[in-house]
């Protein structure tokens, strides 16, 4: 029996780039047992995909390097094929604080960092053949959640008589994730689509950030990310910074808008289908940095630039051109 | 706490102001000051970076003008003399051309050269060399600005001049210090951080943009690794008009 590791920790968003490798890699490698370790995060992601015979979480956070490192050394012995994909897209293609590219000219970084898609990063961090590329990564759900989760977009346009219903994200994990205009683009649409009604969300660090109207409900720090990410395939729209939710919902097909600010369309959009965009018109952006402490950005308002640069008119386009196609979905 | 609250918690001592483009910007590294026999690390003082050109800058204030910082390198005068060449496109039939060494003395008369900072063994090797020395005039053939622009307050000030007072297709040779070999796990080990001294210092790509805005055309760019070049952890960059 041909067995199969793979380790892969982040955020949201850089494990579901890596949801679709199992099934790669046991087409590819003909491999027969598949156990994938990933984050606290990466678990919601990985739950119930049938590739993975055995998903396992930890909390990198209470492990050293020196541990770390040993448990790899102690998988590469157990297992035929490993497969480390620690800072694959993060150090690569996301330039840290302390790599030098970061402080280099956007010119080479856009050139380095911005043509390749994250999915197809992953693929070739396994050593997948390009036959490969534009594969998407998938959420598995068992068959009662989908329909609680239809039932719910059906019970709650019952109930508030709308027939567009639009997700909204407010943040990101990071400071350049943050949906700076999110209550005046809010309040546009609702003013020019009557029938529209809005659903935000977030984490806890986002609850300062809510706002009220009688068609937005809030589930800011209520739906965890499982939950939001299944809810995000019935919705009719999604807005959204940069951050794992748009991932998934362009991995749904649902229409979304997504807000770039760090990232290209090249490496979050190409394979995406009903995707509307908008860069921010920050001359740095996309940058392809993934700031800590935000070296270097001008800050306007006590945030980063690229955050508040958004044309909302811009916005308010996309968000027509999704209106009018919406019945051709 | 929002996270813009926590975003917007840092200390006014450590934010400066970008001299390019004048937004606020984070300390990161502290700066060294030469106490003699080595060099002490100043704990509230030192530098930030900015995007605008990808420069890390200090404070004016920081800089003592009387600091009259020696630093020249024969070594460096000689491998751009008889160790390379450097290839460019003619314009008349785009074909790539070896021609000569960049910096040389060429046509039947004295090449006038301009040698900017305190670097006497420069300028005597120069004279010895052939050419001639002119530190006031200007219309000169070669300008050789060997780790000065980071002492300047107006760089590209500085570069319009150089540019002024070139003569058509005159070279200009520049080494600064490059942010590119700064280890992050250890960034004191690039010993860059004079903060009497060092002011403004770029990335090689950016500084490179804005000579071309200026009029320039970039002949040669390199990171300094090549051990005959006196590797400083700078970079060289040689531009013609």
């Amino acid at each position: 029996m041909k067995t199969a590791f793979v380790y892969r920790l982040g955020a949201y968003g850089d494990v579901l780039h890596a949801s679709h490798l199992p099934r790669l890699i046991k087409e590819h490698y003909k491999v027969d047992k598949l156990d994938f370790e990933t984050s606290i995060r990466g678990y919601q992601i990985l739950q119930h995909n049938p590739y993975i015979d055995n998903l396992t979480c930890i909390d990198s956070n209470k492990m050293d390097r020196n541990s770390l490192v040993t448990r790899w050394c102690d998988l590469r012995d157990r297992y035929d094929m490993f497969f480390n994909l620690i800072n694959t897209i993060e150090v690569e293609y996301c330039c840290n604080e302390t790599d030098q590219r970061y402080y280099r000219n956007d010119t080479f970084r856009r050139t380095k960092c911005g043509k390749k898609n994250y999915y197809d990063v992953m693929t070739d961090s396994c050593c997948l053949p390009e036959s490969y590329y534009g594969t998407r990564g998938m959420m598995y759900y068992p068959d009662n959640e989908h329909t609680r989760a239809k039932e719910w977009v059906r019970k709650t346009k019952e109930k508030y008589g709308c027939e567009w219903l639009i997700l909204v994200c407010l943040s990101g994990s990071s400071m350049h994730k943050r949906f700076q205009n999110c209550e005046s683009i809010c309040r546009k649409i609702l003013d020019k689509y009557t029938k529209s009604f809005i659903v935000l969300t977030g984490d806890k660090d986002c609850l300062c950030d809510e706002f009220k109207d009688s068609r937005i409900l809030s589930k800011t720090a209520k739906w965890n990310f499982r939950t939001v990410a299944l809810m995000a395939k019935y919705f009719d729209f999604v807005i959204s910074p940069e951050t794992g939710l748009v991932c998934v919902s362009h991995m749904w097909d649902t229409p979304t808008l997504q807000l770039l600010t760090a990232a290209s369309w090249d490496n979050h959009i190409k394979y995406a289908k009903n995707a509307y965009w908008v860069q921010s018109d920050t001359p740095c952006s996309p940058c392809h940095k993934n700031p800590i402490m935000y070296y270097g950005c001008t800050r306007k308002d006590g945030v980063p630039l690229c955050v508040v640069s958004f044309n909302e008119d811009k916005i308010m386009a996309k968000v027509e051109e999704a209106y009018v196609n919406r019945s051709k979905v | 706490m929002s996270i813009a609250q926590k975003f917007d918690k840092v200390s006014p001592h450590s934010i400066q102001v970008c001299p390019l483009c004048n937004e606020e910007k984070i300390l990161i590294s502290n700066g060294l000051v030469d106490m003699g026999k080595d060099l002490k690390m100043v704990p509230d003082r030192g530098y930030s970076f900015c995007n605008c050109k990808n420069i890390w800058f200090t404070d004016w204030s920081n800089i003592d003008t009387r600091n009259r910082h020696k630093n020249e390198s024969i070594e460096v005068l000689h491998y751009y003399l008889y160790n390379i060449r450097v290839r460019v496109n003619t314009e008349q039939n785009n074909i790539h051309e070896l021609i000569e060494p960049p910096i040389c003395n060429k046509g039947y008369g004295k090449n006038k050269v301009y040698v900017p900072g305190d670097a006497p063994k420069t300028v005597a090797e120069f004279e010895r060399l052939g050419f001639v020395i002119d530190n006031e005039f200007g219309n000169w053939d070669l300008i050789w600005s060997y780790h000065v622009l980071e002492h300047m307050k107006s760089p590209i000030h500085r570069l319009v001049e150089y540019y002024d007072t070139l003569n058509s297709d005159g070279t200009l040779f520049i080494a600064m210090p490059d942010p590119y070999f700064i280890e992050f796990d250890d960034p004191y080990t690039w010993g860059h951080w004079l903060l009497r001294e060092h002011y403004i210092m770029w990335d090689m790509d950016s500084f490179c943009d804005e000579a071309e805005a200026i009029g320039f055309k970039i002949v040669h760019k390199i990171r300094n690794i090549e051990p005959k070049a006196k590797p400083n952890k700078d970079m060289h960059i040689i531009l013609r008009k």
